[in-house]
């Protein structure tokens, strides 16, 4: 009845009972999409951690052989699986596999051969989705649930396992595609990086044993050059102080140079052997001719030289070791002094090419027919020049990638001409400070 | 003093040799090990024995370790406790044969340690959680409670522990008896009398319903609750069905509380005894309880896994154990921690055993492991729990 107030008590608490468990309802089903979401958002930052994690371990000294156990751990941690096998054709596009690496396999599983007739890209099973061909991989993983990835280029696949569908796990589906070929393809790029590595190490310890063979060989060199060679520089000396002659001079100073050479090589062959590294920054390329022109000033003026030096409107910058640049264009304009007699003019000329490479031109002007004693030209560059300084400069540019190219033009007139490629040249953006010299 | 170690590699032998390598005692009297799933057992066994080869390993397969070091539930982790103190180390007793009944092989361990403890002793109970592996068929730890209490013959003691488990799914469960590797066994560890030890237990579940009567059950299974199918009853709670179309499949979704004390009174976490619902049954319209400890005429509620509630339980727990440690005495933190608290599983946006790690004091040492149930005091005797951490610190008395 309405009006009985326990029958109205029980009306109000099965009402307020209903309300209880409908708000109860709600927060559980929110509780567990909550969840849910979480989840899922979890592993779609799967293949980001996957990520992060295989370059750390790229980073530490593992060797690309053993890299696979490590990796796969990742993938097993990450994805939350039950098993997990990296695979590879052997031989590659045999459809037949070998298990490299695996976690969760009992031992006998890793001696198998596992034949995957043409073996797709990528595939899935679930309790819905059957893959035609899936069942060898099943059959040694011995689970029915499975995703697979495979690298058609190299051979290599990935496969992980789970025994069911539920609880930490959820059916697999195509959406898995990016985290299982992400996965291999970081694993891939992990394999390749640690076999540069290899190889790198290897080419190292090969120049290396080189130089080392190189540095023996120009001590013995060295060693027997030394005696003949004080023999043609004590002639030298007596040939100048004897006939005044400028080519006896200039045998001279060379064979001085020579000796100083020669004596280094004999103290310190390694150190002549193995080439100075490169130090690389972008530098205004004008700073560094001008810097080269300074540092040769003094002896174009005790020689009565004149240099004109024309630098590009547009300011250039050049990838460069500085010290080794500045050095080379020095030698080259001393270089180019040595060929020019008093009264002369050196011409040194900075431009950007049509390619976008950069050239640097310097040549000579003379005053007038050579004196007679003047040194002749031999094979492009005149003897007279100082020849340890060019085949600096040569080495230099040739290390930079760009070419050095001495030119005699036949009527005693001498020039050098510097390219640098494209790649090691670009405008400097006035709005923005220099590159530093 | 306690020593522990933790490591996880793909090689059983290098993630041994990683914890070996940790410990800085050549020969401790024992070594309790918990190691994740997909290791091959016996390997890892060999290993340590191949490490400390005169000293008994006990534990076995955990979804996951927890310790200061790190944590983890890829299956790949170990962790370590090396005993070198003679007064503080456990006696390992062992009963096989959980597969013939948990509640006489749970009696079977009482009894023998009825002979070996003394009254009061600090016992951890170590068991395979897993009676048919891949099947969800498990060996009730209530069951073998019950058995190990009636073992005991009114000898009080301590009692603590965990269901061993190889990962989330409860795929199977493995127990290290000291020298072998063991399927359907139980270890306890029985501490000596100098060694006492003060419990937490960590929740994170709200009630979401009113009470309801359990009116059919039959061991784990509940078929009926207030007279309805207890199927339907949960999934109209839920606004989805259990387990999948067939039902069979693992759920978690939800867990049965049973609240003891005043019904009416405030809520109080501490208050519940929760059951998990590991499968549900479509034809008979039942579910089934992760134990069978639940009877007719029970009053229980829905309860809800509610992740802040977990987080701020944690915080707040361990907060009282670091308030209960003395340093001076304090020898070892064990955190027995379910495996469903995992943020894989729970889908919490914190790790809950980060938690314990970052916020627990650090000057004594911790082993912790992810278990399938946990065995923790409650109302003035032991019983499993679901869904909780238990947090005991190990003193000397």
């Amino acid at each position: 009845m309405a009006g009985d107030p326990a029958s109205s008590l029980e009306r109000e608490l099965n009402y307020y009972r209903r309300e209880c468990n409908d708000l109860g309802a709600r927060l559980l089903r929110l509780q567990e999409e909550q969840s849910q979401a979480f989840r899922e958002a979890r592993r779609s930052r799967t293949l980001v951690k996957l990520l992060r994690e295989a370059y750390r371990l790229g980073d530490v000294g593992t060797s690309a052989r053993d890299v696979g156990g490590p990796m796969l751990e990742l993938v097993v941690d990450n994805a939350l699986c039950d098993r997990a096998a990296f695979l590879r054709e052997e031989p590659c596009g045999s459809g037949q596999f070998l298990i490299v690496h695996a976690i969760g396999l009992p031992a006998s599983a890793l001696t198998a051969v596992v034949a995957v007739a043409s073996p797709p890209s990528f595939f899935y099973t679930s309790s819905r989705e059957r893959e035609e061909g899936a069942h060898p991989v099943l059959a040694v993983l011995d689970v029915p649930f499975v995703l697979w990835a495979y690298d058609r280029a190299t051979g290599h696949a990935l496969v992980i396992g789970n025994r069911s569908e539920g609880n930490v796990n959820r059916p697999f589906e195509v959406g898995d595609q990016e985290l299982i070929e992400g996965a291999l393809s970081i694993y891939l790029d992990v394999l390749n990086r640690k076999h540069a590595e290899a190889q790198l190490r290897q080419a190292k310890q090969m120049a290396e044993t080189a130089i080392a063979a190189k540095a023996a060989s120009l001590h013995a060199l060295a060693e027997a050059v030394q005696r003949p060679l004080e023999a043609i520089a004590s002639l030298a000396v007596r040939l100048a102080e004897k006939h005044q002659s400028a080519c006896a001079v200039e045998v001279q100073r060379h064979a001085a140079e020579i000796q100083a050479i020669v004596a280094r090589a004999v103290e310190a062959p390694d150190e002549v052997a193995a080439p100075a590294p490169l130090s690389l920054e972008w530098l205004a390329a004008d700073d560094v001719v001008r810097a080269a022109l300074r540092t040769t000033y003094a002896d174009c003026l005790r020689r009565g030289v004149e240099v004109n030096a024309r630098m590009p409107r547009r300011p250039i910058a050049m990838l460069a070791d500085q010290q080794h640049m500045r050095d080379a264009v020095h030698n080259l304009i001393l270089g180019v002094l040595d060929m020019t007699p008093s009264g002369g003019t050196i011409r040194v000329e900075l431009s950007r090419r049509g390619d976008g490479g950069m050239e640097l031109f310097i040549c000579n002007r003379l005053p007038g027919p050579l004196p007679p004693d003047f040194p002749g030209t031999v094979e492009g560059v005149r003897p007279g020049a100082d020849v340890s300084a060019l085949v600096f400069a040569r080495k230099a540019v040739d290390a930079h990638g760009g070419t050095l190219i001495f030119e005699d033009t036949g009527n005693g007139l001498s020039q050098a001409r510097m390219l640098l490629p494209p790649d090691n040249i670009r405008d400097i953006d006035l709005t923005t400070t220099r590159p530093r010299n | 003093m306690i020593q522990v170690a933790y490591a996880r590699h793909f090689e059983a032998a290098r993630v041994v040799r990683l914890c070996a390598g940790q410990i800085d005692a050549p020969q401790p009297r024992l070594v309790l090990a918990f190691c994740g799933g997909k290791h091959a057992p016996d390997e890892v066994l060999a290993q340590l024995r191949s490490a400390w080869p005169d000293t008994p390993v006990v534990g076995g397969s955990a979804a996951g370790a927890i310790g200061y070091d790190g944590f983890g539930y890829s299956g790949l982790e170990l962790i370590v406790a090396a005993f070198n103190d003679p007064d503080i180390t456990p006696r390992a007793l062992i009963e096989t044969g959980l597969d013939n009944g948990d509640f006489a092989a749970g009696e079977r361990l009482g009894r023998q340690v009825a002979a070996a403890a003394r009254p009061g002793a600090t016992v951890l109970l170590l068991f395979d959680s897993v009676a048919v592996p891949g099947q969800f068929q498990l060996h009730h730890a209530s069951s073998i409670v019950e058995g190990f209490e009636a073992g005991l013959q009114g000898l009080p003691v301590q009692l603590i522990g965990g269901g061993l488990l190889t990962d989330m799914n409860l795929s199977d469960g493995w127990l290290f008896d000291g020298a072998q590797v063991r399927k359907h066994a139980a270890a306890a560890l029985v501490f000596p009398s100098t060694v006492a030890a003060s419990t937490v237990v960590l929740h994170g579940c709200r009630p979401v319903s009113t009470f309801m009567e359990i009116t059919r059950i039959d061991g784990a299974e509940v078929f009926e609750l207030d007279h309805e199918p207890a199927l339907t009853v949960i999934e109209r709670m839920l606004g989805t069905t259990l387990g999948g179309g067939e039902g069979h499949d693992l759920s978690l979704l939800a867990t049965l509380g049973q609240k003891h004390g005043d019904p009416f009174a405030p809520y109080n976490e501490d208050d519940y005894v929760n059951r998990l619902i590991l499968t549900s049954n479509r034809a008979q319209g039942s579910i089934t309880l992760f134990e069978p400890d639940f009877r007719a005429g029970a009053k229980v509620q829905i309860m809800s896994r509610d992740n802040s509630l977990m987080l701020q339980s944690v915080r707040d727990g361990v907060a009282r154990a670091n308030a209960g440690i003395d340093p001076a005495t304090a020898l070892l933190n064990i955190y027995i921690d379910c495996a469903g608290r995992a943020s894989a599983r729970s889908g919490a946006h914190l790790e809950e055993a980060e938690l314990v790690v970052k916020n627990l004091n650090r000057s004594v040492p911790l082993i912790g492991f992810y278990s399938g149930v946990e065995i923790a005091p409650f109302e003035g005797y032991s019983r499993p729990l679901d869904w909780t951490g238990v947090l005991a610190t190990l003193r000397r008395n």
